[in-house]
Protein backbone atom coordinates (compact mmCIF):
# COMPACT_ATOMS: atom_id res chain seq x y z
CA UNK A 1 0.00 0.00 0.00
CA UNK A 2 1.44 3.33 -0.81
CA UNK A 3 2.32 6.20 1.13
CA UNK A 4 -1.05 8.21 0.80
CA UNK A 5 -3.12 5.31 0.77
CA UNK A 6 -1.73 4.44 4.46
CA UNK A 7 -1.90 8.33 5.61
CA UNK A 8 -5.52 7.97 5.14
CA UNK A 9 -5.97 5.22 7.13
CA UNK A 10 -4.01 6.91 10.23
CA UNK A 11 -7.65 8.71 11.43
CA UNK A 12 -9.27 5.36 11.40
CA UNK A 13 -5.71 3.89 13.18
CA UNK A 14 -6.50 6.76 15.73
CA UNK A 15 -10.04 6.19 16.51
CA UNK A 16 -9.31 2.14 16.75
CA UNK A 17 -11.33 1.70 14.39
CA UNK A 18 -8.98 -0.82 11.95
CA UNK A 19 -9.23 -4.83 12.40
CA UNK A 20 -6.12 -6.45 13.15
CA UNK A 21 -4.69 -6.48 9.46
CA UNK A 22 -5.05 -3.17 8.76
CA UNK A 23 -3.95 -1.98 12.43
CA UNK A 24 -0.86 -4.21 11.75
CA UNK A 25 -0.02 -2.73 8.45
CA UNK A 26 -0.51 1.23 9.66
CA UNK A 27 2.16 0.27 12.24
CA UNK A 28 4.17 -1.48 9.97
CA UNK A 29 4.54 1.80 7.88
CA UNK A 30 4.55 3.88 10.84
CA UNK A 31 7.89 2.67 12.09
CA UNK A 32 9.38 3.12 8.53
CA UNK A 33 7.77 6.44 7.59
CA UNK A 34 8.74 9.67 9.10
CA UNK A 35 6.60 11.78 7.49
CA UNK A 36 3.85 9.51 8.35
CA UNK A 37 5.08 9.27 12.11
CA UNK A 38 4.68 13.52 12.42
CA UNK A 39 1.45 13.56 10.73
CA UNK A 40 0.30 10.94 13.18
CA UNK A 41 1.42 12.36 16.04
CA UNK A 42 -0.03 15.87 14.96
CA UNK A 43 -3.53 14.03 14.62
CA UNK A 44 -3.24 12.72 17.87
CA UNK A 45 -2.34 16.26 19.60
CA UNK A 46 -5.50 17.83 17.66
CA UNK A 47 -7.53 15.18 18.77
CA UNK A 48 -6.13 15.66 22.29
CA UNK A 49 -6.82 19.15 22.16
CA UNK A 50 -10.62 18.81 20.72
CA UNK A 51 -11.24 16.61 23.84
CA UNK A 52 -9.79 19.62 25.44
CA UNK A 53 -12.94 21.44 24.39
CA UNK A 54 -15.41 19.25 26.58
CA UNK A 55 -16.76 20.89 29.29
CA UNK A 56 -18.95 20.36 32.57
CA UNK A 57 -22.61 21.40 31.86
CA UNK A 58 -23.81 24.12 33.68
CA UNK A 59 -26.53 23.62 36.11
CA UNK A 60 -30.22 23.75 35.54
CA UNK A 61 -30.44 22.30 32.40
CA UNK A 62 -33.10 20.13 33.43
CA UNK A 63 -34.88 22.53 35.49
CA UNK A 64 -35.07 24.93 32.28
CA UNK A 65 -36.43 22.32 29.95
CA UNK A 66 -39.26 21.67 33.23
CA UNK A 67 -40.31 24.97 32.85
CA UNK A 68 -40.43 25.20 28.98
CA UNK A 69 -42.49 21.95 29.38
CA UNK A 70 -45.08 23.33 31.46
CA UNK A 71 -45.45 26.20 30.06
CA UNK A 72 -45.84 25.01 26.55
CA UNK A 73 -48.52 22.13 28.29
CA UNK A 74 -50.41 25.59 29.43
CA UNK A 75 -50.36 27.07 26.05
CA UNK A 76 -51.72 23.25 24.65
CA UNK A 77 -54.53 23.57 27.04
CA UNK A 78 -55.32 27.27 26.24
CA UNK A 79 -55.36 26.42 22.77
CA UNK A 80 -57.72 23.91 23.05
CA UNK A 81 -60.87 26.36 24.13
CA UNK A 82 -59.73 29.02 21.55
CA UNK A 83 -60.53 28.69 17.74
CA UNK A 84 -57.48 27.94 15.85
CA UNK A 85 -58.03 31.39 13.34
CA UNK A 86 -54.49 31.97 12.98
CA UNK A 87 -54.27 28.24 11.42
CA UNK A 88 -57.11 28.85 9.02
CA UNK A 89 -54.89 32.15 7.51
CA UNK A 90 -51.67 29.58 7.40
CA UNK A 91 -53.90 27.00 4.74
CA UNK A 92 -55.88 29.75 2.82
CA UNK A 93 -56.22 26.96 -0.33
CA UNK A 94 -58.12 24.27 1.83
CA UNK A 95 -59.94 26.35 3.65
CA UNK A 96 -60.95 28.97 0.71
CA UNK A 97 -61.97 25.44 -1.38
CA UNK A 98 -63.90 24.19 1.68
CA UNK A 99 -66.07 27.47 2.07
CA UNK A 100 -66.81 27.05 -1.86
CA UNK A 101 -67.57 23.48 -1.51
CA UNK A 102 -70.17 24.33 0.97
CA UNK A 103 -71.36 27.31 -0.83
CA UNK A 104 -72.13 25.34 -4.26
CA UNK A 105 -73.82 22.50 -1.39
CA UNK A 106 -76.52 24.93 -0.27
CA UNK A 107 -77.22 26.40 -3.59
CA UNK A 108 -77.89 23.27 -5.18
CA UNK A 109 -79.96 22.64 -1.98
CA UNK A 110 -81.82 26.03 -2.88
CA UNK A 111 -82.35 25.15 -6.22
CA UNK A 112 -83.62 21.61 -5.94
CA UNK A 113 -85.72 22.86 -3.10
CA UNK A 114 -87.92 25.44 -5.65
CA UNK A 115 -87.79 22.46 -8.32
CA UNK A 116 -89.66 19.92 -5.98
CA UNK A 117 -92.20 22.67 -4.94
CA UNK A 118 -92.72 24.02 -8.93
CA UNK A 119 -93.54 20.45 -9.73
CA UNK A 120 -95.87 19.88 -6.61
CA UNK A 121 -97.45 22.82 -6.90
CA UNK A 122 -99.98 22.16 -9.84
CA UNK A 123 -100.86 18.66 -8.36
CA UNK A 124 -102.24 20.68 -4.93
CA UNK A 125 -104.05 23.30 -6.74
CA UNK A 126 -105.33 20.29 -8.95
CA UNK A 127 -106.98 18.56 -5.82
CA UNK A 128 -107.91 21.23 -3.95
CA UNK A 129 -109.54 22.58 -6.99
CA UNK A 130 -111.58 19.37 -7.58
CA UNK A 131 -112.59 18.65 -3.90
CA UNK A 132 -114.25 22.84 -3.55
CA UNK A 133 -116.29 22.00 -6.63
CA UNK A 134 -117.52 18.61 -5.59
CA UNK A 135 -118.47 19.88 -2.17
CA UNK A 136 -120.35 22.86 -4.02
CA UNK A 137 -122.39 20.07 -5.77
CA UNK A 138 -123.51 19.00 -2.62
CA UNK A 139 -124.35 21.62 -0.85
CA UNK A 140 -126.15 23.69 -3.06
CA UNK A 141 -128.31 20.63 -5.11
CA UNK A 142 -128.17 19.68 -8.83
CA UNK A 143 -129.73 23.43 -9.45
CA UNK A 144 -126.46 24.90 -8.84
CA UNK A 145 -125.08 22.74 -11.01
CA UNK A 146 -126.25 25.27 -13.73
CA UNK A 147 -124.47 28.18 -12.29
CA UNK A 148 -120.49 28.72 -13.08
CA UNK A 149 -117.88 27.64 -10.36
CA UNK A 150 -115.58 29.84 -8.54
CA UNK A 151 -112.80 28.02 -9.47
CA UNK A 152 -111.33 27.53 -12.32
CA UNK A 153 -110.39 24.30 -12.86
CA UNK A 154 -109.44 24.67 -16.84
CA UNK A 155 -105.56 24.90 -16.21
CA UNK A 156 -103.40 22.13 -18.25
CA UNK A 157 -101.83 19.50 -15.84
CA UNK A 158 -97.83 18.47 -16.98
CA UNK A 159 -98.02 14.89 -18.10
CA UNK A 160 -95.96 13.87 -15.49
CA UNK A 161 -98.66 14.89 -12.95
CA UNK A 162 -101.08 13.42 -14.69
CA UNK A 163 -99.42 9.87 -14.42
CA UNK A 164 -99.06 10.31 -10.53
CA UNK A 165 -102.90 10.91 -10.42
CA UNK A 166 -103.76 8.20 -12.36
CA UNK A 167 -101.37 6.07 -10.44
CA UNK A 168 -102.41 6.68 -7.04
CA UNK A 169 -106.14 8.27 -7.35
CA UNK A 170 -107.45 7.15 -10.22
CA UNK A 171 -108.14 10.54 -12.06
CA UNK B 1 -34.55 -30.85 -1.29
CA UNK B 2 -34.54 -27.44 0.54
CA UNK B 3 -36.96 -25.38 0.71
CA UNK B 4 -37.02 -21.79 1.25
CA UNK B 5 -39.59 -19.78 3.25
CA UNK B 6 -39.82 -16.63 0.48
CA UNK B 7 -41.55 -14.42 3.34
CA UNK B 8 -38.41 -14.91 5.25
CA UNK B 9 -35.99 -14.36 2.54
CA UNK B 10 -37.84 -11.03 1.74
CA UNK B 11 -38.05 -9.89 5.28
CA UNK B 12 -34.23 -10.47 5.54
CA UNK B 13 -33.45 -8.48 2.46
CA UNK B 14 -36.30 -5.60 3.09
CA UNK B 15 -35.16 -5.47 6.64
CA UNK B 16 -32.25 -3.41 8.04
CA UNK B 17 -30.09 -5.53 11.28
CA UNK B 18 -32.35 -4.98 14.17
CA UNK B 19 -30.40 -2.39 16.17
CA UNK B 20 -29.37 -3.12 20.08
CA UNK B 21 -30.83 -1.55 22.30
CA UNK B 22 -31.49 -2.03 26.02
CA UNK B 23 -34.80 -2.38 27.46
CA UNK B 24 -34.21 0.26 30.48
CA UNK B 25 -33.77 2.70 27.52
CA UNK B 26 -36.82 0.87 25.76
CA UNK B 27 -39.07 1.94 29.30
CA UNK B 28 -37.75 5.17 29.80
CA UNK B 29 -38.88 6.01 26.10
CA UNK B 30 -42.43 4.38 26.86
CA UNK B 31 -42.86 6.04 30.43
CA UNK B 32 -41.69 9.72 28.28
CA UNK B 33 -44.42 8.71 25.20
CA UNK B 34 -47.02 8.59 28.06
CA UNK B 35 -45.93 11.56 29.14
CA UNK B 36 -44.29 10.61 32.47
CA UNK B 37 -41.94 13.61 33.53
CA UNK B 38 -39.84 11.77 35.84
CA UNK B 39 -38.74 9.81 32.57
CA UNK B 40 -38.21 12.77 30.61
CA UNK B 41 -35.88 14.24 33.99
CA UNK B 42 -33.97 11.06 33.72
CA UNK B 43 -33.65 11.03 29.92
CA UNK B 44 -32.10 14.81 30.49
CA UNK B 45 -30.13 14.03 33.05
CA UNK B 46 -28.63 10.71 31.23
CA UNK B 47 -27.84 13.18 28.15
CA UNK B 48 -27.29 16.14 28.90
CA UNK B 49 -23.30 16.35 29.01
CA UNK B 50 -23.44 14.85 25.46
CA UNK B 51 -26.12 17.13 23.89
CA UNK B 52 -24.67 20.31 25.72
CA UNK B 53 -21.12 19.37 24.14
CA UNK B 54 -22.10 18.88 20.74
CA UNK B 55 -23.89 22.45 20.76
CA UNK B 56 -20.72 23.97 22.44
CA UNK B 57 -18.73 22.63 19.39
CA UNK B 58 -20.93 23.60 17.04
CA UNK B 59 -22.13 27.04 18.40
CA UNK B 60 -18.55 27.84 20.42
CA UNK B 61 -20.73 29.82 22.97
CA UNK B 62 -21.61 28.23 26.59
CA UNK B 63 -24.61 30.44 26.79
CA UNK B 64 -25.91 29.31 23.46
CA UNK B 65 -25.06 25.61 24.01
CA UNK B 66 -26.82 26.30 27.31
CA UNK B 67 -30.17 27.46 24.90
CA UNK B 68 -29.78 24.82 22.81
CA UNK B 69 -30.04 21.87 24.59
CA UNK B 70 -32.80 22.89 26.31
CA UNK B 71 -34.07 23.70 23.00
CA UNK B 72 -33.29 20.21 22.23
CA UNK B 73 -34.86 18.35 25.32
CA UNK B 74 -38.15 20.44 24.69
CA UNK B 75 -37.78 19.44 21.20
CA UNK B 76 -37.46 15.52 22.15
CA UNK B 77 -40.50 15.81 24.57
CA UNK B 78 -42.89 17.38 21.44
CA UNK B 79 -41.36 14.72 18.87
CA UNK B 80 -41.26 11.46 21.12
CA UNK B 81 -44.44 9.94 20.07
CA UNK B 82 -42.96 9.77 16.98
CA UNK B 83 -39.96 7.56 17.77
CA UNK B 84 -40.66 4.28 16.81
CA UNK B 85 -37.48 2.15 18.16
CA UNK B 86 -35.92 1.35 14.41
CA UNK B 87 -32.68 3.00 15.76
CA UNK B 88 -31.08 3.61 18.94
CA UNK B 89 -32.71 6.29 21.08
CA UNK B 90 -29.51 7.91 21.62
CA UNK B 91 -28.87 8.07 17.86
CA UNK B 92 -32.32 9.95 16.94
CA UNK B 93 -31.47 12.43 20.18
CA UNK B 94 -28.28 13.02 18.81
CA UNK B 95 -29.56 13.44 15.00
CA UNK B 96 -32.07 16.29 16.92
CA UNK B 97 -28.71 17.37 18.74
CA UNK B 98 -26.93 18.07 15.30
CA UNK B 99 -30.11 19.81 13.45
CA UNK B 100 -30.94 22.15 16.51
CA UNK B 101 -27.29 23.60 16.54
CA UNK B 102 -26.72 23.72 12.88
CA UNK B 103 -29.93 25.31 12.68
CA UNK B 104 -29.29 27.83 15.00
CA UNK B 105 -25.89 28.33 13.41
CA UNK B 106 -27.31 29.10 9.73
CA UNK B 107 -30.12 31.36 11.68
CA UNK B 108 -26.74 33.27 13.01
CA UNK B 109 -25.08 33.15 9.94
CA UNK B 110 -27.79 34.77 8.48
CA UNK B 111 -28.15 37.66 10.56
CA UNK B 112 -24.38 38.32 9.80
CA UNK B 113 -23.00 37.46 13.49
CA UNK B 114 -20.06 35.11 13.65
CA UNK B 115 -20.88 33.03 16.63
CA UNK B 116 -17.51 30.70 16.40
CA UNK B 117 -15.78 33.96 17.41
CA UNK B 118 -14.65 33.75 21.23
CA UNK B 119 -15.02 36.98 23.60
CA UNK B 120 -13.93 37.17 27.22
CA UNK B 121 -16.93 36.70 28.78
CA UNK B 122 -17.36 33.46 27.02
CA UNK B 123 -13.82 32.42 28.81
CA UNK B 124 -14.09 28.63 29.67
CA UNK B 125 -11.84 27.83 33.27
CA UNK B 126 -11.22 24.27 33.32
CA UNK B 127 -10.99 22.52 36.50
CA UNK B 128 -7.82 20.86 36.37
CA UNK B 129 -5.29 22.51 35.80
CA UNK B 130 -2.12 22.76 37.69
CA UNK B 131 -0.75 26.52 37.73
CA UNK B 132 -2.20 29.80 36.14
CA UNK B 133 -0.10 29.42 33.43
CA UNK B 134 -1.27 26.32 32.01
CA UNK B 135 -5.11 27.55 32.51
CA UNK B 136 -4.17 30.72 30.75
CA UNK B 137 -2.25 28.61 27.81
CA UNK B 138 -5.03 25.75 27.45
CA UNK B 139 -7.48 28.53 27.39
CA UNK B 140 -5.75 30.27 24.22
CA UNK B 141 -5.51 27.11 22.73
CA UNK B 142 -9.22 26.59 23.15
CA UNK B 143 -10.18 29.95 21.43
CA UNK B 144 -7.78 29.04 18.35
CA UNK B 145 -8.79 25.54 18.05
CA UNK B 146 -12.74 27.35 18.49
CA UNK B 147 -11.83 29.74 15.45
CA UNK B 148 -10.21 27.30 13.75
CA UNK B 149 -13.04 24.56 13.59
CA UNK B 150 -15.24 28.00 12.88
CA UNK B 151 -13.26 27.47 9.43
CA UNK B 152 -13.86 24.32 8.75
CA UNK B 153 -16.85 23.07 6.35
CA UNK B 154 -20.05 22.61 8.25
CA UNK B 155 -20.04 19.09 7.81
CA UNK B 156 -16.10 18.29 8.84
CA UNK B 157 -17.17 20.44 11.49
CA UNK B 158 -19.94 17.85 12.81
CA UNK B 159 -18.57 14.80 12.19
CA UNK B 160 -15.38 16.41 14.42
CA UNK B 161 -17.22 17.33 17.31
CA UNK B 162 -19.33 14.01 17.72
CA UNK B 163 -16.12 12.55 17.45
CA UNK B 164 -13.86 14.40 19.65
CA UNK B 165 -15.94 15.21 21.89
CA UNK B 166 -19.11 12.66 22.26
CA UNK B 167 -16.57 9.97 21.13
CA UNK B 168 -19.75 8.30 18.63
CA UNK B 169 -17.96 5.23 16.95
CA UNK B 170 -17.95 4.84 13.43
CA UNK B 171 -21.12 3.10 13.52
CA UNK B 172 -22.99 5.34 15.55
CA UNK B 173 -21.40 8.15 13.29
CA UNK B 174 -22.66 6.72 9.97
CA UNK B 175 -26.16 6.12 11.64
CA UNK B 176 -26.58 9.86 13.15
CA UNK B 177 -25.39 11.40 9.85
CA UNK B 178 -27.06 9.14 7.45
CA UNK B 179 -24.03 7.69 5.96
CA UNK B 180 -21.93 4.65 5.06
CA UNK B 181 -19.10 3.48 7.47
CA UNK B 182 -16.71 3.86 4.96
CA UNK B 183 -17.82 7.57 3.88
CA UNK B 184 -17.91 8.35 7.94
CA UNK B 185 -14.01 6.96 7.78
CA UNK B 186 -12.81 9.63 4.47
CA UNK B 187 -14.78 12.28 6.03
CA UNK B 188 -12.82 12.25 9.29
CA UNK B 189 -9.59 11.69 7.57
CA UNK B 190 -10.20 15.16 5.67
CA UNK B 191 -11.79 16.81 8.15
CA UNK B 192 -8.54 16.92 10.73
CA UNK B 193 -6.45 17.16 8.21
CA UNK B 194 -8.13 20.39 7.31
CA UNK B 195 -8.47 21.08 10.55
CA UNK B 196 -4.44 20.09 11.27
CA UNK B 197 -3.80 22.68 7.98
CA UNK B 198 -5.72 25.40 9.87
CA UNK B 199 -3.92 25.57 13.14
CA UNK B 200 -0.78 24.98 11.39
CA UNK B 201 -1.51 28.22 9.72
CA UNK B 202 -2.44 30.13 12.60
CA UNK B 203 0.32 29.10 14.70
Amino acid sequence: MNRKKMQRQLSAYLDHELNEAEKLAVERHLSGCQESAKTFENLQQNSQLMSGLRQPTPSGIWEGVQSRIEEENKGSWKSRFTLPVRGWFLHPIPVVSMVALITVFAFSFFILDVDQNSLEDPLDFYLIAHSEQTMGFWLMGEDSSSQESSVDTNFTVSDESQAYLDTYFGY
Amino acid sequence: MQTYNILSITTFFSKKAAPIVDQHEIDLVKRCQNRDMQAMEEIVRQYKNQVYNIAYGMLGSPEDAQDITQDVFVSIWEKIGQFRFRSKFSTWLYRIAKNVSLNEKSRRTSRKTDVVEIDDSQAWVPVDYQTPEDEILASEQQQILHKALGQLKESYRTILVLREMDELSYEDLSAVLGCSIGRVKSRLYEARMQLRGILKREN
